[in-house]
């Protein structure tokens, strides 16, 4: 336990310093020439288009992510405790999505 | 372990300074040797031979103006920049040194990628958080390759467990030699491993060829397109960081410099990710960029794949052994 409380204030220690330069760089960095006349971001196209801006898929983004990260970990869990039959099932599962993703950009 | 050594231990060896100096000289090496293999000079000006060019250019964005998108998620942005650097940083922290450094847990193999995934999501979040058509483009896409390398280094550590019997890097970096000794039929795997480890450790790096996620022409500029000043800095130092302790990853798992503990432990660990850093600079100064298309058929579809074939051939064939 007071091993990983020391992990913790160790990263706790890093992410104040890493907070500590960016509110720095923030103050110190002179203000935008043009503040207040920012634009949005170029749409693809002519200029005399409407500019066009996207919503972040963050919540897919999210679950892919968690997703893809768990399938290598708990399949070390599984030999790592014994739990081999397990295995098959974990590979199962992330079979599909590869197979989709091959073939998706096989046809494109 | 008294609060003051939590202090240097977190802030400067092997922390935060640490990381950040690795990085800036990775960087800085590669510009002179790109630039020699290029027939150029390279940086000549800032301090020995140019070799300080990343650092005052580092220093440079830090200080300019902050242009960004009215569209942007500003609190989003610098949140995921901020926590993307502290968890390089702190990945960088639980490698091997040999000497000084936290404990391992005992499963640091698995945490280190994890927390590398991690800090590489946050960084693709930031693009996203633009809401630009380009910087969302090249956002997801930085993500989907990224998460693609470091799923396939996850499950290298498959041969090291299968050697070792453990996923504590201490134990790993010590053992590993012995391991494969006493287990030869492991060795055509573990050379395999070290081929595909290497392919992505180059593109954790981000160098090329698989430099596609920030290829200027498609998406002009990539997940970088609407960052400036102080946010450009920090996903720069956050990519480069995240790349260096890839690289020193991959060096401490399947390389195991020895001796593995006392002051020779760091000089043998950072002489043998020179080297590695030599290759991956000669590899990305003369290959050519490869299409998207092509890059994700590659990772998710063979590297992938074989990585977690090699880790399944590694665990199966070291737990019959054992």
């Amino acid at each position: 336990m007071a091993q990983q409380l020391y992990y913790l204030a160790a990263f706790m220690l890093i992410l104040i310093a890493s907070t500590a330069y960016y509110i720095a760089a923030s103050i110190l960095a002179p203000r935008p020439r043009r503040q207040g006349e920012a634009t949005l971001p170029y749409a693809c196209g002519e200029k005399g288009r409407e500019a066009k801006s996207l919503d972040p898929p963050y919540p897919l983004v999210l679950i892919v992510f968690t997703i893809a990260e768990s399938v290598p970990i708990a399949s070390f869990f599984c030999v790592t405790q014994d739990r081999l039959a397990l295995l098959p099932l974990l590979v199962a599962a992330f079979a599909p999505p590869l197979l989709v993703t091959g073939r998706r950009h096989e046809r494109s | 372990m008294n609060v003051l050594e939590l202090f240097v231990t977190a802030l400067i060896y092997p922390g935060l300074l640490t990381a950040v100096s690795l990085a800036l000289s990775f960087e800085a090496l590669k510009r002179k040797i790109e630039a020699r293999m290029q027939n150029r000079m390279g940086p000549t000006y800032t301090g020995l031979r140019g070799l300080a060019q990343p650092l005052i250019d580092l220093v440079k964005l830090l200080g300019k103006e902050d242009i960004t998108p009215l569209t942007m998620h500003e609190a989003v942005a610098a949140a995921a920049l901020v926590w993307s650097i502290s968890l390089a940083v702190f990945a960088c922290l639980l490698l091997p040194w040999g000497l000084g450094g936290l404990e391992d847990m005992g499963y640091n193999a698995l945490l280190v990628p994890v927390c590398l995934s991690l800090a590489a999501a946050l960084l693709g979040l930031a693009s996203l958080s633009t809401r630009s058509p380009y910087s969302v483009i090249g956002g997801l896409r930085f993500i989907g390759l990224l998460m693609s390398y470091d799923i396939g280094l996850i499950s290298l550590v498959g041969v090291a467990y299968a050697a070792t019997g453990s996923l504590n890097m201490d134990v790993i970096r010590a053992k590993l030699w012995e391991g494969l000794v006493h287990k030869p039929f492991l060795f055509p795997l573990w050379l395999l491993a070290l081929l595909v480890g290497f392919i992505l450790v180059q593109a954790d790096l981000g160098e090329d060829p698989f430099t596609i996620a920030e290829a200027e022409t498609e998406v002009a500029g990539g997940f970088e397109a609407e960052f400036s000043g102080r946010k450009l800095a920090f996903m720069r130092l956050g990519h480069e960081v995240h790349g260096v302790t890839a690289l020193l990853f991959y060096v401490s798992l399947l390389l195991a410099p020895q001796p593995s503990r006392g002051v020779f432990a760091i000089i043998s660990l950072l002489a043998v990710g020179l080297v590695i850093a030599f290759l991956s600079i000669i590899v990305d100064a003369s290959t050519p960029r490869i299409r998207l298309k092509d890059m994700i058929k590659l990772s998710w579809g063979y590297l992938v794949p074989l990585s977690i074939l090699i880790a399944f051939l590694s665990l199966m064939l070291g737990g019959a052994a054992s």
